[in-house]
């Protein structure tokens, strides 16, 4: 829980400059950085038990068949756009391609923490348009239609749905749709 | 924001490092952008008029074939021929001391952008070189599961240690854990009587003195908070590569793959079951924000690779788990890339870090970046994991 700065990449090059067998990369965020503490947050929980709920079960067991369960139990913070068991149906197991799982997976994953106040304030600051990106390499777009968020990915498009739900290690959306990326 | 300053002034000195470094061998410390602003302004002005030239080499001969023209009378003939002659030489120290203080910078400059041309070709090589390794495993698997079969028909007893099924040896290769290569190989090295050599050779270079051209390429803006230098080690890159290098001896430790990361990067991710690479499991190589939590534990080994960080089963080197996801895609001194339009700094930083008209944030890989709004140039870097 310790927070460090440096200014990495300027200084990485300037010393680079200097000698190659020197510091090239030493402007380091460990020695010489200040150091505070990060304020505990009350949200308890993590995005994995949001995944042992009934209601996410499919999503739930395809996290489980790629071995990618300790990601949302881990530190994170991601994230999780969280499809309905009904739309997981249509996905099926993706023929036991765990390769193709794995990404799908990763494409409703994003890092750090988004609230449904962070999406509508950055689609009004971005007129009417906000960028997402998914640990999967693809970007979503996020839309208000209505009083909903709509989210368009490479290869369709999904609703936020419900509340989210704010835990220790991230946040979760419920969305209407899966979102496949592209390829 | 008393780490912002700190932090700042530790760039200070870092940017301060060159000129300082200069002053004691030019005695000067402006020694360096006088040399190349000098050489290049003359330069130019000589090629106005001889246009014809080019490169670096014929600054002399412009110079020569400009001034020879103004040459008068036989005395001045004289002159001219042994003044040409001064300018030529002259020109000549100038270039090299220029070439001499600009070295450093080209060479990265040119290690660079062949990162950046070797990443844009070898991605796809290295995406076609893992689906063939996947296929080679699946042949191995089945292989393996039909060997299983007619051996249990014939009520054969398994000899004990056989790891047929990734045909790797009980141990691995490290200099780090202090492992040696048993007799076997990692699928689609094996067959290649190489010696368990993957492409490109990298594994030569361990335990040996590191190339003076290795030790200067610096990694990728996206790796150098991953991997900064230690008073241990330096991180230098090669050929797709990461190398540990010991500070003390200039010797190679061990090599891991980099990615090319980009606007078009999209992680081929390994998944449960799926083998990890023999040689990289070699050392340690999670990233440094990260490795207080993922640390070896008997068996369970902890490695970066493509996409994120994964549990290694270090008896058979066969992916456990994924336990994090990285995208990469931040970096200092970089623009900020699409798909960060959206605040998304952990909620037990957002007192500290909330965009304002001047600074933004935004938060990856254990990081949170601190960006400029009007040039969209990440500006800083914050280490926050929670």
């Amino acid at each position: 829980m310790i927070v460090r700065i440096t200014l990495l990449g300027a200084a990485s090059l300037a010393l680079g400059a200097c000698n190659g067998g020197g510091d090239g990369n030493s402007a380091a965020p460990a020695d010489n950085a200040a150091a505070n503490e990060a304020r505990p947050t009350a949200a308890k929980g993590s995005l994995a038990d949001v995944l042992a709920r009934p209601d996410s079960a499919r999503f739930a067991a395809a996290v489980r068949s790629v071995g990618m369960a300790p990601v949302l139990q881990g530190r994170g913070p991601y994230t999780l756009l969280l499809p309905t068991d009904a739309a997981m149906a249509g996905v099926g197991d993706q023929g036991g391609d765990k390769e193709r799982l794995t990404r799908l997976i990763s494409n409703h994953v994003l890092p750090g923490t988004v609230t449904t106040a962070d999406l509508g304030q950055a689609i009004d600051a971005h007129g009417g348009k906000a960028r997402l990106a998914t640990m999967a390499g693809t970007t979503l777009t996020a839309t208000r239609q209505g009083d909903a968020i709509r989210l368009t990915g490479p290869t369709g498009a999904a609703t936020v749905t419900g509340g989210e739900e704010v835990l220790g290690n991230g946040v979760v959306h419920r969305i209407d749709a899966v979102l496949k990326p592209a390829g | 924001m008393r780490a912002l300053l700190l932090g700042a002034g530790v760039a200070a000195l870092a940017l301060a490092g060159p000129a300082l470094s200069q002053s004691k061998g030019g005695g000067n410390g402006g020694g360096g952008p006088k040399a190349e602003r000098g050489g290049g302004g003359k330069g130019e002005r000589g090629g106005g008029s001889h246009k014809a030239g080019g490169g670096g080499g014929h600054k002399a001969e412009r110079g020569n074939g400009g001034r020879g023209q103004q040459a008068r009378g036989e005395r001045g003939s004289k002159q001219a021929r042994r003044g040409p002659d001064r300018r030529e030489a002259k020109a000549e120290r100038r270039a090299e001391r220029a070439e001499r203080i600009r070295g450093p910078e080209r060479r990265q400059a040119k290690a660079e952008r062949r990162d950046a041309k070797a990443e844009r070709l070898r991605g796809p090589e290295r995406r076609a070189a893992r689906a063939d390794n996947r296929k080679f495993q699946r042949e191995v698997r089945a292989e393996h599961d039909g060997r299983r079969d007619r051996d249990r028909a014939v009520a054969q007893v398994t000899r004990a240690g056989d790891r047929w099924r990734n045909n790797y040896p009980a141990t691995y290769a490290g200099n780090d854990r202090g492992l040696a290569y048993g007799d076997g190989c990692p699928p689609g090295l094996a067959a290649k009587g190489n010696g368990c050599l993957p492409p490109g050779q990298a594994r030569k270079l361990v335990g040996q003195r590191a190339p003076q051209v290795l030790l200067t390429s610096l990694l990728p803006a996206a790796y150098r908070s991953w991997y900064p230098d230690t008073s241990d080690y330096y991180y230098r890159t090669q050929d797709d590569t990461m190398y540990r290098i010991d500070r003390s001896s200039n010797d190679v430790l061990g090599y891991a793959p980099l990615y090319g990361f980009g606007s078009d990067y999209a992680p081929d991710y390994y998944y449960a079951g799926e083998q990890y690479p023999l040689d990289y499991v070699s050392y340690d190589n999670v990233p440094t924000q990260y490795q207080d939590y993922y640390q070896d534990e008997g068996d369970w080994l902890y490695r970066y690779g493509d996409g994120g960080i994964y549990r290694v089963n270090g008896s058979n080197g066969l992916v456990d788990s994924v336990v994090a996801l990285l995208a990469g895609d931040l970096a200092m001194g970089q623009p900020l890339p699409a798909g960060y339009d959206v605040y998304n700094v952990p909620s037990q930083y957002r007192d500290r870090y909330a965009d304002t008209a001047d600074e933004w944030y935004r938060y990856n890989d254990g990081y949170i970046y601190q960006v400029d709004p009007k040039t969209q140039l990440i500006t800083a870097v914050i280490q926050a994991l929670v």
